[in-house]
């Protein structure tokens, strides 16, 4: 692989990261936050009794 | 109309045809058919010597022209050199408005070389030297002596020759200096990717075997062209990361204490609250003031418009006491979670808890919450600049490795010894 290309995929990897960092921030999401799951709404409406 | 360079004689010791390429610049020439040394630095010419050691073939052959740098070039000169059982060839190229180049093929790698005219300044009796706004270093010295000889030279060389050579580096760059008893000479050798020459000289070469004292680090060049993209995009980050940190709201709602139910498998609606960002990080925090147990808190954000839940789970332990080492303690009394991607809304916070003691008592212990808003995120920030950095850090590691193996053929290596 010629040194253009590799620049040109560290350039997409850096550019997706970007990406990822400024939606990520916007929708206030983090991974590996305390909750996994969502649950259902038919759940919910349990707590709602 | 005939090259005025050019001149045919007949070689003294076999008669075959030898064509003198650099008329009146070459003073021997070495018979490519029988391998004799013949001085032609006289209309008479003559047999300085005759060779009778099993002719050595090259890679390249006399009289061959290829265009290399800028310049078309023939190969008028090649003589094998060694220095301790290792060896090299090294080839004369000619063009009459250029001059004389070099070319050296050295386990598979070539460099081009051209003399230097001002050697003002160059000692090879130091280990760097600077010339031309580049720092050369040291890499090897010895004598070398010259094994086999073919061609036309424009100074008398012959097989058995010994020479001192001292050759600094500054890749793709070398400075070789050969000294003689009579005279010193400096060359600046340039180095040439083996399909350059290839293609310049249309042979097939061999892949190249080790890294060259000269070789450009595949890693350095690359890290030369993305290190702009690095730079960028760090900076991006680092303003993306700025403008969250300043629109974030990070608003702190305390949400009372909570003093759980003697049925602890209860859930209850601890209070309810009101998120004003469109979507957003939340960090629950609660506080238990509990000592040698542990309590389990499980939630529910349940937003009034839509009904979905929002679940998440916090452990909080905390144990003391004391020993010969003196008093100890572990654990926390509060934890906190992180709630991501919560919509604008209303929402009802649902508690449930579980505790007990060392001895598996429940505690029933109040817990103090509270929340904070909006909060901005760091780890989209680590993530993305983890990312960014990864390339970089492989290239520094094969960056080290490169040079590691460059400099072990090398007894002036100017890194810090390893262990």
């Amino acid at each position: 692989m010629n040194i253009t290309l590799r620049a040109g995929l560290y350039a997409l990897v850096c550019a997706i990261a970007l990406l990822y960092l400024a939606m990520a921030n916007a929708q206030g999401y983090v991974p590996f936050a305390t909750p996994t799951s969502r649950s259902s709404v038919h759940t919910a409406n349990h707590f709602h009794k | 109309m005939a090259d005025p360079t050019l001149k045919s004689v007949d070689c003294p010791a076999c008669g075959a045809p030898i064509t003198l390429r650099a008329l009146g610049a070459s003073v021997m020439v070495v018979c490519a058919a029988c391998r004799s040394e013949i001085d032609v630095s006289t209309p008479e010419i003559r047999i300085i010597k005759r060779f009778d050691v099993a002719a050595r073939s090259f890679d390249l052959a006399l009289g061959t022209r290829g265009s290399l740098r800028g310049g078309t070039f023939e190969i008028i000169g090649a003589m094998m050199r060694s220095n301790g059982g290792y060896s090299w060839s090294e080839y004369l190229l000619y063009n009459p408005f250029i001059g004389f180049r070099w070319l050296i093929e050295d386990e598979g790698h070539w460099s081009l070389g051209e003399t230097v005219k001002d050697v003002s300044g160059l000692n090879a009796g130091v280990s760097r030297i600077r010339y031309h706004d580049r720092e050369y270093r040291k890499f090897v010295e010895g004598f070398v002596t010259v094994d086999t000889v073919v061609g036309e030279f424009y100074w008398r060389v012959k097989a058995g020759s010994r020479a001192w050579t001292a050759d600094f580096m500054a890749p793709p760059y070398l400075l070789s200096q050969e000294k003689t008893e009579t005279e010193s000479t400096w060359t600046l050798l340039q180095y040439l990717a083996p399909g350059e020459v290839a293609a310049a000289f249309k042979v097939q070469v061999r892949e190249p075997d080790g890294i060259a004292a000269h070789q450009p680090s595949p890693a350095l060049e690359t890290w030369k062209v993305i290190k702009q993209y690095l730079w960028g995009s760090l900076s991006l980050a680092v303003g993306v990361q700025l403008v969250t940190l300043f629109m974030a709201r990070n608003l702190v709602i305390p949400l009372g204490v909570f003093v759980p139910p003697t049925d602890a498998t209860q859930e209850v609606v601890v209070t309810s609250l009101h998120l004003p960002a469109r979507r957003s990080l939340n960090e629950l925090t609660a506080t238990v003031a509990i000592d040698n147990g542990w309590v389990d808190l499980d939630y529910a954000l349940v937003s009034k418009q839509t009904g979905e839940s929002y679940e998440l789970g916090n452990g909080i332990e905390h144990y003391s006491g004391a020993d010969s080492d003196g008093p100890w303690s572990e654990g926390s009394t509060h934890a906190s979670a992180l709630v991501p991607a919560l919509p604008r809304g209303d929402y009802d916070l649902v508690l449930s808890t579980t505790s007990g003691d060392s001895r598996g008592v429940p505690q029933n212990l109040p817990v103090v919450l509270s929340l904070r808003h909006d909060v901005a995120p760091w780890r989209n920030f680590w993530i993305a600049c983890a990312v960014i950095l990864g390339y970089p850090l492989v290239l520094l590691y094969q960056q080290l490795v490169f040079e590691r193996e460059r400099w072990s053929d090398s007894a002036f290596d100017p890194r810090p010894a390893q262990q």
